[in-house]
């Protein structure tokens, strides 16, 4: 494998390896390591500072504004109650024009979006339309939507996900009577559907989007629903949901097999689909050792202890493998 | 943010180049890949958490076997889980002559020895103390220090250390010293700073750091006690004991850590002495602290997003990050004022921080 190109991104170890690969000596090679772990340029330090005093002071105007609401409810009449919000849509949107493709207008379409769903929960309260949650929670991602294509921000993205996963897990918990399991698989319904649209979008030739933080925490998210699904659909007699976690289980990993092995090697993706298969298997053994088990439970026990152990290494010896092929077999 | 929080090997390449070093070879041959990049933070997160949810099972079927005499078997069965625990994860990593799997099968089978052998043996010194004491206290602190000290495996490290930082409070609580979190939070604060502080000359001694679990474990426990304040949820109206939830010298204590953080960074980088804004900006850091009564966290975390900046440590940001922003939402919880008041403080220091990035980014333009 050829040492790492300049522009590469490393981190201390990476440093370090190919400081020697290019033929550095030790102490050179320790002095890379440690220069990557040493504190950025002030340049950088500017660009991280702004962005993170712009973020963090725009996610507080947006809380004061919920909660300057909160506080004149009583004494503000309809047309002041919407039309305050009606207002920062506005602003928000001419200050998106303005300063279009800058931190500005990013920030402005971020607090746009959270106007869309305040202004419905104030609609919703003022006319008292008696809509459920997942209503306000679908309709503010249908209206969202707008400000999330224009703004093509990751982090938006994932709010208009986290809305609509919300919107339709609520929707389920409402018509299946509290089915916490059916609740989950329609956020991990959501979160796969979405990594599958992130990466069709991603092998363009110009994709919109290229964070992959964004799809690794979709599957985060979405890896957590199937294992709550799974779990609850085996061990609760009530649900109904535990054959279709069990497909959605076969899915995934079929989906990861053939995105995140096959085409491409994504240790991140690889490493929840094994969590995922981990938690399912072990869930499933505990569950016929209970129904067999008519003893104390020690035996029980010690055989769940062996197995958790041989899946934790089974796991750790695949991925480790997978990151040797991602670095093209050298290890 | 990625490229401020990764350098290229390119400006490496340069800055060694500054620093006199040169290739003195032309064509080396490729090195193995390093351990963490074999086994990135997530691939041991996975280890890490099957490797305590086994050892919850064995703890469960030797509790199961052993429940008659749990008090004198435990005692006497703890230490050596964990000696023989110890024993493996010190010698598999060398070890050529076991196949992968293998391998790997003894290191979690080790990982799990050890944790289950500690929490036996602490629950064997309980009993035999009687349920109360310094006694269980002191035996839980030994012994997670000792497997810090003797396990260089990052993942028995890094899940001793939190055990270790538990074991910490538990011995402050059992002496009855007042403030006892207060106490815990800067000292865990301190460790992790200093710890994070001095990782590149770590890294220039060795080529590696075999503390960074350690630094980790510690930021993520200085964290987690920062969370008993908030008042939020299982920790409202937090009290263990006698202890109370870390409170107004955590706030000062910290504010100050964090000015002593943004120091060391304009020392490391070389910028002399801040101009009036800066100063200012430095100085707002010590007083972010009383300016949030009752919320240390706050500013806890944003020495810690400070830390993470400064020695590029992703893992460690984003951490910090999601603890910040529950931090702020308890905060605004917690507030004790009117909703009018509330919107106000928040519509302020909102303006003030935009207002900042603003004069920030004007002043970087050349």
């Amino acid at each position: 494998m050829a040492a790492a190109p300049n522009d590469a991104l490393v981190s201390p170890s990476e440093a370090r390896r190919a400081a020697l690969e290019r033929g550095y000596s030790a102490e050179a090679a320790r002095r890379a390591a440690a220069l990557a772990a040493g504190s950025p340029p002030p340049e950088a330090w500017t660009r991280l500072l702004t962005l993170a005093a712009g973020g963090v002071g725009a996610g507080l105007l947006a809380s004061a504004l919920v909660t300057f609401f909160a506080a004149n409810w009583d004494h503000m009449g309809r047309v002041a109650r919407l039309g305050v919000l009606e207002l920062a849509l506005v602003a928000a949107a001419l200050v998106a024009a303005r300063w279009f493709g800058r931190l500005a207008a990013r920030l402005a379409l971020n607090l746009g979006f959270v106007a869309v769903g305040a202004l419905l929960a104030v609609f919703g309260q003022t006319y008292q339309t008696g809509a459920d949650p997942w209503e306000l929670f679908l309709g503010w991602a249908a209206l969202g939507a707008p400000w999330v294509l224009v703004a093509g921000a990751d982090e938006l993205w994932l709010l208009l996900t986290l809305v609509l996963g919300f919107g339709l897990a609520r929707l389920l918990d409402v018509r299946s009577h509290d089915d916490l399991a059916l609740s989950a698989l329609a956020s991990w319904a959501v979160g796969a559907l979405a990594i599958g649209l992130w990466e069709a979008q991603a092998r363009r030739p110009r994709p919109w989007l290229r964070a992959r933080w964004l799809p690794r925490a979709w599957a985060s998210l979405a890896g957590a629903a199937l294992c709550v699904a799974f779990v609850v659909g085996l061990y609760d007699r009530d649900s109904r949901a535990f054959w279709f976690a069990a497909a959605a289980v076969v899915a995934s990993l079929a989906g990861a097999a053939r995105a995140y092995w096959r085409r491409t090697i994504e240790l991140f993706m690889q490493t929840v689909m094994m969590g995922v298969l981990i938690v399912a298997a072990t869930s499933l053994l505990i569950r016929a050792l209970a129904d067999v088990s008519d003893t104390r439970g020690d035996l029980e026990l010690f055989v769940i202890t062996v197995f958790v152990i041989l899946e934790t290494a089974g796991a750790a010896v695949w991925l480790r493998g997978e990151a040797r092929r991602a670095r093209g077999g050298v290890a | 943010v990625s490229a401020a929080l990764r350098p290229t090997f390119g400006e490496i390449e340069a800055r060694l180049a500054a620093e006199g070093f040169a290739p003195e070879t032309a064509d080396a041959a490729p090195e193995p890949a390093a351990e963490d990049e074999l086994m990135p933070w997530f691939t041991r997160v996975l280890v890490g958490a099957g490797a305590w949810l086994s050892s919850l099972f064995l703890f469960g079927c030797l509790g199961v076997l052993f429940a008659s005499s749990l008090e004198h078997t435990a005692i006497g069965l703890g230490p050596v889980l964990v000696v023989a625990g110890v024993l493996v994860l010190r010698a598999a990593p060398g070890s050529s002559s076991l196949g992968l799997f293998l391998r790997q099968g003894a290191l979690a089978a080790a990982l799990a020895c050890t944790l289950a052998g500690q929490l036996l043996f602490v629950v064997g010194v309980s009993e035999r103390a009687g349920g109360g004491g310094a006694a269980p206290a002191l035996a839980a602190l030994g012994v997670t220090v000792a497997v810090v000290v003797a396990a260089p495996e990052p993942i028995a490290r890094f899940l001793s250390t939190c055990g270790a930082a538990a074991a910490f409070a538990w011995v402050l609580d059992a002496a009855g010293l007042s403030h006892t979190f207060d106490v815990v939070a800067l000292a865990l604060g301190a460790g992790a700073a200093a710890l994070w502080l001095a990782r590149p000359a770590r890294l220039a001694r060795r080529g590696e750091d075999t503390l960074s679990p350690v630094a980790y474990a510690l930021a993520v426990a200085f964290l987690s006690t920062l969370l008993f304040a908030t008042g939020v949820g299982p920790f409202e109206d937090f009290h263990w004991h006698d202890a109370a939830a870390p409170g107004r010298l955590s706030t000062i204590g910290l504010g100050l850590g964090a000015v002593a953080i943004a120091v060391a960074i304009r020392r490391e980088l070389r910028l002399g002495a801040p101009t009036p804004p800066t100063a200012v900006a430095i100085a707002a850091l010590a007083l972010l602290g009383p300016a949030t009564p009752g919320s240390p966290g706050l500013v806890g975390a944003v020495a810690v997003v400070l830390l993470a900046l400064h020695r590029r440590a992703p893992v460690l940001l984003g951490l910090a990050l999601a603890f910040l922003f529950f931090f702020l939402g308890a905060f605004y919880y917690a507030m004790t004022a009117t909703l009018l008041v509330k919107a106000a403080r928040l519509g302020v220091v909102g303006a003030a921080l935009l207002g900042g990035a603003v004069a920030i980014s004007r002043r970087a333009r050349p």
